[in-house]
C-alpha cells in the first residue's frame, strides 16, 4: 500500500514537473495521401480551390487531363492531437459542367473536451495540405485560400486568387482579366501578369512584365520591371519600377520610383516621386496635390515645356529657382515634354 | 519582580511515574497510528495535488487562460499594444491641419490592423495553426512600420512649415 502510495505521489510530482516545464518528448508529424484522381476534362474548364493552410502547386500544360494529388501534413508535439487532425479532415472533388470545385472541410477537434477547454492545448500546431495539380493551361482557376502558396507555371485562362496571408509564385499569366485579392500577402513574384487588378493591402508583389495592372493597395509594395499601363490607386504604398509607360496615380501618401516613366497623370497629397532619368521621348507629366515631393532626374537631353501653379510651393527646374505661377522652357531641340503642375505646399525639382 | 525560583518544578514526582508515563506513551502511540498515517497520507496527497493545480494553473496561464494563446504571447502584444497607444498619445503634440490629416488617415490604417489582429487571434483560438501565429507576428510588424513612417511624415510637415516660416519672415 505504502509503496503504491509513494509510486503514485511520485508520478504526480512527475507529471507535474512535466507540465510546469512545457517537455515534451519530441514533435510528431503524419501525413497522408487523401486524394489521387484524373479526369478527362474539355479545354475551357474551371477549377475553383477552396482550402486554407495550403500548398497548391499547379502544374499546366496542353493536355487534356485534370489531375489531383492531395496530401495532408500534420506536425504538433503530440501524437493524438496531429492524428485528431489528420482525420477531422475531409476532401472532396465535385464537377459541375465544366467547373471543378475542390474542397476541404474541417470538423476541428470539438469531439475532445480537454483540447476545447485549452488545458491540454499543445504549444503548436502545424498542418498544410499539399495539393499537386496537373491541368490544361487554358483553364480558368479560382482559388480561395488563406494562408496558402500557390505556385503555378503558365496559364492562359483567367486567375481569381482570394489569399489572405498568402503568396504567389507565378509564371507567365497570360490573360487579361487575372484578379488578385487577399490582404498581407507577402513576397509574391510573378514573371508575367498581362493584365489584371491587385487589390491586397499590407502586401508586397514583384511583376517583371505587365501589359496593364491596375493596383488598389493600402499599404503595399510593388516592384515592377517593365509595365505598360499602370493605374495606381494605393495608399501609403510603394511603387518601384524600372520602366513604365502610362501611369496614372490616385493615391495619398504614396511614394514612387521609376527609371524611366514615359506618361504620368497624378493626384493626390503627400505623395513622393522620384523618377531617375526622364526619357527622351516622354510625352507628359501632370501632377496636381499638396504636400507632395517630385523629383525627376537627369533631363539632360530632353526637351521640355512647363506650366507650375500652386501656392507655397518650391520649385527647382533645371539651375532656375521658381516660386509662385509660372510657364516656361527648357529646350535641347523641339519642346516635346509637356509638364503641368499644380502642387500646393509641395516641392519640385526637374534637373 | 518574579521570584526566578518560582518557574521551576523543584518537587520530585510520585513512585512509578516512569513506568506509568511509558505505558501511557504506548497506549497513545497505538491508538493513534493508523489515524496519523491516513492523515500523513492525505496531507502528502494534498501537497502532491496542489503541486499539480499550480502546475495547471501555470499552464493555464501560459496559453492565456485557455485562449489558444500563450501568456507570454499575451502579454507580449498587451504590452505592445499599450505602447502604440503611448505612441499615438505622444502624437497629440502635432496639432497643424495638415499633420492632423496625416494622424486621421494613419489610425484609420491603424484600426484596420487592430481589427485584423484581433480576428486573426481568434482564428488561431479556434485551429492552433502556426501560421497564424506568423501573420500576428506580421501584423504588429506593420504596425510598428506605420507608426514610424507616420512620424517620418510628420517631422517632415513640420520642417516644412517652420522653413516656409523662416522664409516668409525673412
Amino acid at each position: 500500500m505504502k509503496r503504491v502510495f509513494i509510486n503514485l505521489k511520485l508520478k504526480m510530482v512527475v507529471l507535474a514537473l512535466m507540465i510546469v516545464s512545457g517537455i515534451r518528448a519530441q514533435t510528431h508529424e503524419v501525413s497522408k495521401t487523401v486524394i489521387k484522381k484524373f479526369y478527362k476534362v474539355p479545354e475551357n474548364g474551371k477549377l475553383k480551390i477552396s482550402a486554407d493552410f495550403a500548398r497548391i502547386h499547379i502544374h499546366t500544360g496542353s493536355g487534356d487531363s485534370l489531375g489531383i494529388k492531395i496530401t495532408v501534413r500534420v506536425k504538433s508535439d503530440k501524437r493524438s492531437t496531429a492524428d485528431q487532425y489528420l482525420n477531422g479532415i475531409t476532401y472532396s472533388v465535385k464537377q459541375s459542367g465544366n467547373t471543378f470545385y475542390i474542397e476541404n472541410y474541417q470538423s476541428g477537434s470539438a469531439s475532445n473536451y480537454f483540447y476545447n477547454i485549452g488545458v491540454f492545448k499543445n504549444r503548436y500546431v502545424e498542418y498544410e495540405s499539399v495539393y499537386e495539380i496537373t491541368m490544361p493551361a487554358s483553364f480558368d482557376l479560382h482559388i480561395d485560400a488563406d494562408y496558402s502558396v500557390l505556385k503555378i507555371n503558365d496559364l492562359y485562362g483567367k486567375l481569381y486568387a482570394d489569399m489572405d496571408y498568402g503568396r504567389i509564385l507565378a509564371g507567365n499569366l497570360q490573360n487579361s482579366g487575372n484578379r488578385i485579392e487577399g490582404d498581407y500577402m507577402t513576397r509574391n513574384r510573378i514573371e508575367m501578369l498581362r493584365g489584371g487588378e491587385i487589390n491586397s493591402d499590407f502586401s508586397d508583389f514583384d511583376i517583371d512584365l505587365s501589359f496593364y495592372l491596375k493596383i488598389q493597395s493600402d499599404y503595399s509594395k510593388f516592384h515592377l520591371n517593365h509595365a505598360k499601363t499602370v493605374v495606381f490607386e494605393g495608399d501609403f504604398s510603394h511603387l518601384d519600377a524600372e520602366r513604365i509607360k502610362s501611369l496614372y496615380v490616385d493615391s495619398d501618401y504614396a511614394r514612387f520610383r521609376v527609371k524611366r516613366l514615359y506618361k504620368l497623370k497624378m493626384q493626390g497629397d503627400f505623395n513622393h516621386l522620384t523618377v531617375e532619368r526622364l526619357p527622351s521621348t516622354a510625352q507628359y507629366y501632370d501632377l496636381k496635390g499638396e504636400y507632395g515631393e517630385y523629383v525627376i532626374r537627369n533631363p539632360d537631353r530632353v526637351s521640355f515645356v512647363y506650366h507650375l501653379t500652386g501656392d507655397y510651393s518650391q520649385a527647382q527646374i533645371m539651375d532656375q529657382s521658381i516660386t509662385g505661377e509660372r510657364t516656361g522652357y527648357y529646350l535641347n531641340n523641339d519642346a516635346k515634354i509637356r509638364f503641368r503642375f499644380d502642387i500646393d505646399f509641395g516641392k519640385l525639382i526637374i534637373k | 519582580m518574579k521570584n526566578k525560583d518560582s518557574r521551576y518544578d523543584l518537587f520530585s514526582p510520585p513512585e512509578g511515574h516512569e513506568a506509568r508515563f511509558s505505558m501511557k506513551l504506548h497506549h497513545r502511540m497505538q491508538s493513534s497510528r493508523p489515524q496519523n498515517l491516513w492523515l500523513r497520507r492525505l496531507t502528502a496527497m494534498g501537497i502532491a495535488a496542489s503541486v499539480l493545480l499550480a502546475a495547471l494553473f501555470v499552464r493555464w496561464n501560459e496559453f492565456g487562460g485557455g485562449d489558444g494563446l500563450s501568456g507570454q504571447w499575451t502579454q507580449q502584444t498587451a504590452a505592445l499594444k499599450q505602447s502604440f497607444i503611448r505612441q499615438w498619445e505622444r502624437i497629440e503634440k502635432y496639432d497643424s491641419p495638415e499633420s492632423k490629416k496625416i494622424i486621421e488617415d494613419n489610425f484609420r490604417q491603424w484600426e484596420k490592423l487592430q481589427a485584423d489582429l484581433e480576428k486573426l487571434q481568434k482564428e488561431f483560438r479556434e485551429n492552433n495553426n502556426r501560421a497564424v501565429l506568423n501573420a500576428m507576428l506580421q501584423n504588429l510588424k506593420m504596425q510598428n512600420e506605420l507608426l514610424i513612417n507616420m512620424h517620418d511624415q510628420l517631422n517632415k510637415i513640420e520642417k516644412q512649415a517652420r522653413h516656409e516660416k523662416s522664409v516668409h519672415q525673412s
